[in-house]
């Protein structure tokens, strides 16, 4: 059992991903803003994040947090998978072959609609790394 | 077996659409000016060294015949001079270029420096070889021209009266006997011009300088201006661009959120109420699953076809591509599709290019994936990689449900979707040949089709090698 922080605004996506993950026995939370985020996963502390890029206020609000949470020392090892609703090939031309220490500082990428059991195996696999 | 064959269109001139260089004289263009002076003074030092050498092996006697006393040593002494005064420049400008960033005003004081030992070194040649006796002081016009093309008009007028300083300077010097009075002609070495007859030559060349300085420097000052438009409308329809491709994502997320929570709630159902439901619902569930996938997969053509239609071909990114990794990554992707259809797919060939990754990806996505869906259950794709002079052909071929005569001049149009292929594949979005299309203009391909009923498709792309 881990602990995982799903941020995404899509509260339904969300809640769908936070309840198949609870059923295979994670301990799952939610963020639907990018809003104090940084300062909750701090105060948290889960064992995995899983992050959405796009926000309504900020197209890449995902990134920004992401490379925040590389910056705070408590948290700066803290596993993300970032998962995505736009294209990986085009037009946005960003995909897991772009992930990057300073660009896209996180573990894994996805584009969504993830299928759960590809998910959890991600998941899996970085917790395991831990 | 029936062909179709779409040729590259011409594309605008790469080189139109940079401005020149002097958009804005930022310390990166003045670094690079600074090195092309230092480049091109060694043409001078390569001259004065050949004059010198010249007039050592050609002797008095054969320079003589021309009216011309041999030089000396003072050309080689120029040279020297020259030549150190270059090292210590070109020294100067590797400092610069060094560092991360130039700063405007040291790389101006580079050029000053070249501009001021550059202008002495060209009075000791103009006196040496005849202020007043020769049309050498005309060669002060090379540097007078240069500045007006590389400088602003107050720097370029500044450079026009230092050369008419140090050549009047000189004129005078010499006139009045406080410096000798040499000159390579034989004719004239012997006589001492008069400060009047002198002035009368020296002045009215410096105007010639003035008025040459006007006419280059307004040239100039226009080219210059036209450069700044064109260098503004450039980032205007960058900004423009920037703002389409932010417009596209956000309706591209907005787009296909809906469909994404659509089969995030269908894995709920098969997760937790699949047993509980019965068979008529299931089947409905994957009808809605189905279409919900096919309506994602169409925004997504249709966003792709645009961003690749809004692509400024100035954006361009070319570089070196190996096809055959290109394609196993392709293959790579669609593994599970073939796997569904029992279809094997053979891979030959290896060949290098310069060109676009991501878009010849796309391409060959779209190509294989079309060869492998309209293929009969159990069939083979064969994918072929061979060089050609010039350029690259890669060959797609499958043995299936083929293409009508009728339908095969228009398989590149948007949505088109031939009655025997809906039949077939009835979930084609009809964009992915119009997808190839667009990054065959993209990206200046040939594309060849050639297809029978019921025998099946032969793609060839053709590929500029550079």
């Amino acid at each position: 059992m881990a602990r995982i922080m799903i941020v995404d605004d899509d509260v339904e996506l969300a809640d769908n991903t936070a309840s198949l993950m609870r059923k295979e026995g994670h301990a799952v939370s939610t963020l639907n803003s990018t809003d104090n985020a940084l300062q909750k996963i701090a105060d948290n502390k889960p064992d995995l994040v899983i992050l959405d890029v796009m926000f309504p206020d900020n197209p890449v609000a995902g990134f920004d947090l992401a490379r925040l949470i590389r910056r705070m020392p408590a948290i700066e090892n803290l596993p993300i998978i970032m998962l995505t609703g736009i294209n990986q090939d085009f037009p946005m031309d960003f995909s897991a072959q772009d992930i990057d220490p300073d660009w896209m500082p996180v573990q894994d990428f996805m584009e969504k609609p993830v299928q759960m059991p590809a998910l959890l195996d991600k998941v899996n696999n970085l917790l395991k790394k831990r | 077996m029936n062909s179709f064959r779409l040729d590259p269109e011409p594309t605008p001139d790469e080189g139109a659409k940079r401005p020149g260089g002097t958009e804005d004289l930022t310390g990166t263009i003045l670094l690079h000016n600074a090195r092309w002076f230092t480049r091109i003074r060694w043409i001078a030092v390569a001259g004065l060294s050949g004059f010198g050498t010249a007039g050592f092996l050609l002797g008095p006697e054969f320079l003589a015949r021309f009216g011309l006393l041999p030089p000396g040593y003072w050309p080689l002494s120029l040279a020297g001079i020259l030549a150190l005064l270059n090292l210590g420049s070109i020294r100067w400008v590797s400092c610069l270029s060094t560092r991360p960033l130039c700063s405007w005003r040291d790389v101006a004081a580079n050029i000053w420096f070249q501009i001021a030992s550059d202008l002495i070194v060209l009075t000791m040649l103009v006196y040496l070889v005849g202020a007043t006796t020769t049309v050498i002081g005309f060669s002060y016009l090379f540097h007078i021209t240069l500045a007006c093309i590389f400088f602003d008009r107050r720097d370029s007028f500044i450079v026009t009266v230092l050369s008419a300083l140090l050549f009047l300077a000189t004129v005078f010097l010499e006139c009045t006997g406080l410096l000798p009075h040499p000159c390579i002609l034989a004719s004239v070495a012997a006589d001492l011009p008069g400060l009047l007859p002198s002035t009368i030559f020296a002045v009215p060349a410096v105007f010639v300088w003035v008025i040459v300085w006007y006419l280059v420097s307004s040239l100039s000052e226009v080219v210059r201006q036209r450069d700044r438009e064109l260098d503004a409308a450039n980032k205007q329809l960058k900004r423009a661009d920037e703002a389409i491709n932010l417009q596209m994502l956000r309706v591209t997320h907005d787009l296909k959120a809906p469909f994404s929570g659509i089969e995030s709630n269908i894995q709920i159902l098969k997760q937790t109420h699949w047993n509980e439901t019965p068979d008529s619902v299931r089947q409905i569930i994957g009808k809605i699953d189905a279409r919900s996938v096919a309506l994602r997969a169409r925004i997504g053509d249709i966003m792709m076809l645009g961003s690749l239609r809004s692509t400024p071909t100035g954006e361009r990114i070319v570089e070196p591509v190996k096809l055959r990794a290109l394609l196993e990554s392709v293959l790579h992707d669609l593994q599970g599709l073939a796997a569904d259809k029992r279809v094997s797919i053979e891979l030959a060939g290896e060949a290098g290019v310069l060109s676009n990754p991501k878009q010849l990806k796309i391409l060959f996505a779209n190509i294989v994936s079309n060869a492998v869906v309209y293929s009969c259950e159990g069939g083979t794709v064969e994918v072929g990689i061979e060089e050609q002079a010039e350029r690259v052909r890669v060959r797609v071929a499958d043995h299936g449900i083929g293409i009508s005569d009728k339908a095969l001049p228009h398989v590149f149009e948007d949505f088109y979707r031939a009655q025997e292929a809906a039949d077939f594949n009835p979930n084609s979005t009809g964009l992915g040949l119009a997808i190839v299309r667009q990054i065959v203009r993209n990206l200046g391909l040939a594309i060849a089709v050639d297809s029978e009923r019921d025998k099946g498709t032969v793609f060839q792309v053709f590929i500029p090698m550079g």
